[in-house]
């Protein structure tokens, strides 16, 4: 038997969650329109969707975020889009408990890191459903959310570099990310980027990890990896071979591999760890 | 209204290092807590954990939680190449009011599933490498680690009413065997311990790990057998392969050299030279 005994720790936060969920459209009708008595950070995972609160709009697109409050009537502005897909949460939070920390949240974001944050909503509805989710994990997880959401940027990347040939370097690094983002599926590396960019295969590297802080083949294994924690969250049926073969890798192994050094699970794992979300369609 | 929320948190916390590591069976690592907490898990092979006053041997998804007195040194040895990952904090106090919440950690735990942790704490080392990393971020993911730990330490008795997947199953071989490796036992004893068909057991290990039970009991007492002949280096051969539930020890000898590809002689001798 274990020898155990336990530390105590303090623990405070003015976040209490309520509870979160998956909505995916039906294909016709319009989100209700309703006041509440706590806020809702919405996160559209596909598709798009059009809110409205208190007289003002907001078009959605996806990995974008929208947070509403209590005591504000809120409703659809238009039908739900056929593909739309959203992550909700309910939340309080309580006045005065202060703290050395602000976090702020912007009413509209577009998340940095939409993948975290989707795990982030699977971890919370899977515990939820489960029985499983403390108030207390519950919390830390809105806050974490709420934390994601803040570090968006709401600035074009091209405004915040000053000097002319960072403009440069700043535009070469994101014609680099918009082709991996197009190519990844297929057999790519820096040299054949290079030539496709007509760029000299160095130079177009020095640049990149300079802007990025990775090297472009590094990068090109997180999008394919990213692609691939997508896939294993919502498909199924799909084995693990055949995920590895849609985001770009011909040999399994060596997908597997890449796999673990990236997320430090197996496919496998990563699978079994978020197959279970709970979806509402009303 | 076209308003953000802006919310006024606590974040009593100061990371100091967090990683994650391979350690060699042949070499120690020391760590400096001092007056810090320290959090080790492994998430593979068996990880020697020694402080000055006790000694603990972690396995494959266990966690251990230490408060470092002031200048406490912490020394790690591995047994087979043990994975870890190590995350070291302080906490500022802050002028607590009554009526805070208590979290209740224990100090050591065995997560279930031990992927979620793993993914909490591969998290913790991705936002902390961020060039601007958020400490309000790394705090909060900091408490939902140590709420795993504690959810581990209460396990619900309604979990036992769902179908056990291959991987819980093989989870419970494994403790098995780790309980009882050193008497002699086989997958028949395994099988009726755990109410289990011997046949269907064995599929669904070798579906899951790949090996035969067998194979995973060889392992196992092979990996003790290799820690003993580091630590006592006067104890016959004979000995160990009883104390790791061979009593024969040519069969011992075998398998020894079948798994690692040395002689147990041969195994100490280049141990005892290179330390």
């Amino acid at each position: 038997m274990i020898d155990s005994s336990s530390l105590p720790f303090e623990v405070v936060t003015s976040i209490e969650a309520l509870n979160s969920g998956l909505f995916v459209s039906p294909g016709y009708g319009t989100h209700a329109t309703r006041v509440i008595d706590s806020y809702e950070l919405i996160f559209v995972s596909q598709g798009s969707l059009d809110m409205f609160e208190e007289g003002c709009t907001y078009h959605l697109e996806r990995n974008q975020t929208l947070i509403l409050y209590p005591g504000r009537r809120h409703g659809g502005s238009l039908p739900y889009a056929p593909d739309a897909n959203f992550y909700w949460v309910h939340f309080l939070v309580r006045e005065g408990s202060g703290g050395e920390s602000v976090v702020q949240v912007p009413k509209v974001a577009t998340v940095p890191d939409p993948e975290f944050l989707t795990e982030l909503f699977c971890r919370f509805i899977s515990d939820q459903e489960s029985g499983t989710l403390d108030p207390l994990s519950a919390a830390h997880m809105v806050t974490l959310m709420l934390c994601e959401v803040s570090e968006a940027d709401e600035v074009p990347l091209s405004s915040l570099s000053a000097g002319g040939s960072d403009n440069q370097g700043s535009t070469l690094a994101r014609m680099v990310r918009s082709y991996i983002d197009a190519n990844y599926r297929r057999p790519i590396t820096t040299s054949s980027i290079a030539r496709e960019l007509v760029y000299n295969a160095d130079y177009l590297e020095r640049v990149y990890h300079r802007q990025i802080g990775v090297s472009i083949l590094d990068a090109v294994h997180l999008k394919r990896i990213a692609a691939a924690r997508a896939l294993l969250r919502s498909e199924g049926r799909k084995n693990i071979n055949e995920v590895a073969f849609s985001v770009g890798y011909a040999d399994p192994g060596y997908f597997r591999r890449m796999f673990k050094r990236l997320t430090g699970l197996t496919p496998k794992q990563f699978r079994s760890l978020y197959s279970r979300t709970h979806i509402n369609t009303h | 209204m076209e308003n953000g929320l802006s919310i006024e948190l606590a974040c009593p916390f100061e990371p100091i290092v967090a990683s994650c590591a391979v350690l060699d069976p042949i070499c120690h690592r020391s760590v400096p807590l001092s007056g810090a907490y320290g959090l080790f898990f492994v998430s593979r092979g068996v990880l020697r954990i020694r402080t000055r006053t006790r000694q603990i041997e972690l396995s494959g998804g266990e966690a251990l939680l230490l408060r470092g007195s002031t200048a406490e040194q912490v020394s790690l040895t591995a047994e087979a190449e043990a994975e870890y990952y190590h995350l070291r904090f302080r906490l500022t106090s802050r002028g607590s009011s009554a009526g805070t919440p208590l979290l209740e950690v224990p100090d050591r735990a065995r997560v279930c599933p031990p992927e979620r942790l793993t993914d909490l704490l591969r998290r913790y080392l991705e936002l902390e490498r961020r060039p601007n990393y958020s400490r309000l971020s790394l705090y909060n993911l900091l408490v939902l680690i140590l709420c795993e730990l504690a959810r581990s330490a209460a396990p619900r008795a309604g979990d036992q009413n769902a179908e056990p997947t291959l991987e819980i199953i093989a989870s419970r071989v494994d403790a098995c065997i780790a309980a009882h490796y050193r008497r002699a036992i086989g997958t028949l004893d395994i099988a009726r311990e755990l109410h289990y068909n011997p046949d269907y057991l064995e599929r669904a290990y070798r579906q899951e790990r790949g090996i035969s039970i067998r194979e995973a009991i060889h392992r196992r007492r092979i990996r003790e057998a290799r820690a003993q002949l580091l630590l006592c280096g006067d104890s016959r051969i004979a000995e160990i392969a009883a104390l790791c539930g061979y009593n024969d020890t040519s069969y011992f000898r075998r398998v020894f050299k079948r798994v690692t590809s040395m002689t147990p002689n041969r195994f100490r001798a280049e141990a005892t030279v290179r330390s």
